[in-house]
């Protein structure tokens, strides 16, 4: 017996096969777009009907605080990703941004008071330090995945270096005032971060430079024989990975008031799965953005309602890791040939 | 042609990093041999001339995890003040927690000094300790290891591993836990943060955290959780909870780092001195806290005093002023003298283990650093 679907088969012509098949992969395409913001409502609802203090205004803040650095990472990171390369240099640059913007700023170890002057360098040189690291990638052709951690192993040593084994203090008023000030209840580090992303966004989206990234991640072969400047391309993007890496680097800083080499540790990864569990791909081509942002404020909702539900830590490593795996199954695209890179 | 240049690159990039790292090492192996020349030249005078001068070839390896840690950095100190009172020239050995190299960094100095090498060891991992205590036994050369010991590993069956340096974490966490209960008036509710699960002292410090429990009824333990030794999880949680648990009273934490975190938390919602923030390890910004009233206790683990003494042990055994065969077996394993910080004492000591970097401990008297012998 030919079942409906073979029936079809005959009754088409390859062309009409064809045709259908594309359709039927633009919507599968379209479902798994819009799974990771299923799954962000629905665990909203859960949480909310399981834990009352969930939806109080003070957790949503909360909330918010809390995503504010892993959105700034996710900001660089997102590009990165499309390209299909990693940076796994964000943890050390943020140790060093968060070390040395403490050494700069007004602190109980030196009488240093450069202030914003000091948070602006720190950026800048995050910035550089980033675009060297995409130089050496495309110029030297080492992967990314080894360049990236050798630059991050280096910027640990250089951060711990700035503060000789004692983590300094920061006592700059600025910072405390960004630490604790708040603009209708919002903290002013959520308001920073946000418009950070903002911006991220809106180059990915709407400038030459942003298409050129997906171009590259879909098929570099193809971007090349377009006219874009692949190596350039490239650059840019690490250069922004380590600017935003930079500026994550002095927000924990900021909420920390410590500035030391370990204020980036475990700060990658998460956000690399949750740009994953937002519906990006590591293979590149694949994300965006909102989607990344809908995977961090996933994440960061998770090991809050954790926290909330009081959960045995033990178990709670278990639940989080279950709750990734399945949130990327649900996400990925199975239609490819190989199994995975 | 390209890749060529790239290869010589690379090349490059390899020898000016390993020159990094060796020109660090000389650093401040000059830097040990000057303190250890003035302190020579200083107790020339005195009747230990001899001794330091018997020391003079003689020289301490310090085998630590890494420098990115202030008690690691205070155990480096210490060990340097030790050998620099006998003369002793010293050398920083960084392992970054990892087993082989800690190894092969000894077996190296063993290899470069051969009798004449002598080390203090914060082993990497407790598995680690076995495994440098037979290489040094293997070779003839004094060790004392801190802060850790296999199960069944003991120095009566090495008589060139000369004693054991530990904390006692249990007494240590139970002390700090008490002070916490007693500024909240041995009621209410109490949260925990815990180490990193699975670690040595994480583990003892939250079975110290239960035994003091057992004396306070009315205190209410309402969650524990991990923040894995790391101050932004430990801000995480504890904001998170301040929304749970609104009549919070006292917060217990495993390290100083995670205590922080918690100040920070409860600074941006002005509960700050009224939370009751407990922590332990004693490193600059805790000691401040304490100071200002933003913490109620912490505990100084004064890594001048163990590895200090632990230095002094070995490079006494080394230079025949100890016999470490003649000690007692259960006088090997030892208990370090720690201080607790509370706001009458943190003045004091931020004046002698941050601001001076050196608690002047007189290194030839071993029994000071002994607050008991482990069991």
């Amino acid at each position: 017996m030919k079942n409906k679907w073979e029936e079809s088969l005959a009754t088409l012509s390859v062309g009409q096969q064809f045709a259908q098949k594309v359709k039927d992969d633009a919507r599968k395409d379209k479902i798994r777009r819009y799974a990771p913001l299923i799954l962000l409502i629905i665990m909203t609802m859960i949480g909310a009907v399981s834990q009352k203090d969930f939806f109080t205004w003070g957790n949503v803040v909360n909330i918010m605080y809390q995503m504010s650095i892993p959105l700034v990472i996710s900001v660089g990171l997102t590009y990165v990703l499309l390209l299909g390369s990693i940076d796994l240099s964000i943890e050390g640059v943020m140790g060093f941004a968060g070390s040395f913007v403490a050494f700069l700023v007004v602190n109980n170890s030196n009488s240093n008071d450069f202030g914003l002057l000091g948070i602006i360098a720190v950026v800048l040189i995050s910035t550089l330090i980033g675009a060297v690291t995409g130089f050496i990638h495309v110029k030297a052709r080492i992967a990314t995945f080894i360049v990236t951690y050798a630059v991050g192993s280096i910027m640990t040593g250089v951060a711990v270096l700035v503060y000789q084994g004692t983590p300094i203090q920061v006592k700059d008023e600025l910072f405390i005032v960004l630490s604790q000030g708040k603009l209708l209840g919002i903290p002013y580090i959520t308001i920073i971060a946000f418009l950070i992303f903002i911006a991220g966004a809106l180059i990915l989206n709407y400038t030459a430079f942003g298409r050129a990234v997906y171009a590259i991640g879909d098929n570099e072969t193809a971007a090349a024989s377009t006219g874009i400047n692949i190596g350039l391309t490239k650059i840019k993007v690490f250069a922004l990975c380590g600017c935003t890496a930079g500026m994550a680097g002095i927000l924990q800083c900021i909420r920390l008031k410590l500035g030391q080499s370990s204020i980036g540790l475990n700060q990658m990864f998460p956000v690399v799965t949750a740009i994953v569990i937002g519906g990006g791909s590591l293979a590149g081509g694949k994300g965006g953005a909102l989607s990344a942002f809908v995977g961090v404020l996933i994440y960061t909702e998770l090991a809050n309602w954790l926290t909330l539900m009081g959960v045995d830590p033990y178990v709670k490593k278990v639940i989080q890791g279950v709750i990734i795996i399945v949130a990327v199954a649900l996400t990925i695209n199975r239609t490819r040939k190989t199994i995975s890179k | 042609m390209k890749k060529r240049i790239f290869a010589v690159l690379m090349a490059g990039a390899m020898v000016v990093s390993a020159l990094a790292g060796c020109s660090s090492q000389t650093a401040e192996t000059t830097a040990a041999t000057e303190a250890a020349t003035e302190a020579a030249a200083e107790e020339a005078e005195g009747t230990e001339a001899a001794a330091a001068l018997a020391g003079s070839d003689y020289h301490l390896a310090i085998c630590i995890h890494s420098m990115d840690n202030e008690y690691w950095a205070q155990e480096a100190e210490g060990a340097k003040l030790a050998a620099a009172a006998y003369g002793v020239s010293a050398d920083v050995l960084t392992c970054d927690s990892d087993d082989n190299k800690q190894l092969q960094g000894i077996k190296d100095y063993i290899a470069q000094y051969g009798d004449k090498a002598i080390f203090v060891v914060d082993p990497s991992s407790t598995a680690n300790t076995a495994n440098i205590a037979e290489l040094c036994e293997e070779s003839g050369n004094y060790v004392t290891i801190l802060a850790h010991r296999a199960e069944g590993l003991y120095p009566k069956d090495y008589p060139h591993f000369v004693a054991s340096l530990m904390l006692d974490d249990i007494a240590i966490g139970k002390a700090t836990a008490t002070a916490l209960f007693e500024s909240i008036g041995g009621e209410g509710q109490v949260v925990e943060l815990q180490g990193l699960l699975g670690d040595d002292s994480a583990t003892n410090r939250h079975k110290a955290f239960e035994e003091a429990l057992k004396d306070y009824p009315n205190i209410e333990v309402v969650d524990s959780q991990t923040a894995s030794w790391s101050q932004s999880e430990a801000m995480t949680l504890t904001e998170n909870w301040l929304v749970k648990y609104p009549d919070l009273k006292g917060i217990y934490s495993a390290n100083d780092t995670m205590a922080l975190g918690a100040v920070e938390a409860l600074k941006n919602k002005g509960l700050n001195g009224q939370v009751m923030v407990s922590g332990c390890d004693g490193i600059e910004a805790a000691l401040n806290a304490v100071n200002d009233g933003d913490m109620v206790i912490t505990n100084a683990n004064n890594g001048y005093m163990i590895a200090g003494y632990g230095a002094s042990y070995a490079i006494q055994a080394a230079l025949g002023i100890l016999d470490p065969t003649s000690i007692p077996d259960n006088e090997r394993l030892i208990f370090c003298k720690t201080t607790l910080v509370t706001k009458d004492n943190a003045n004091e000591i931020i004046d002698k283990f941050i601001k001076t970097k050196d608690p002047g401990y007189d290194y030839n008297d071993l029994s000071f650093c002994i607050d008991k012998y482990q069991e």
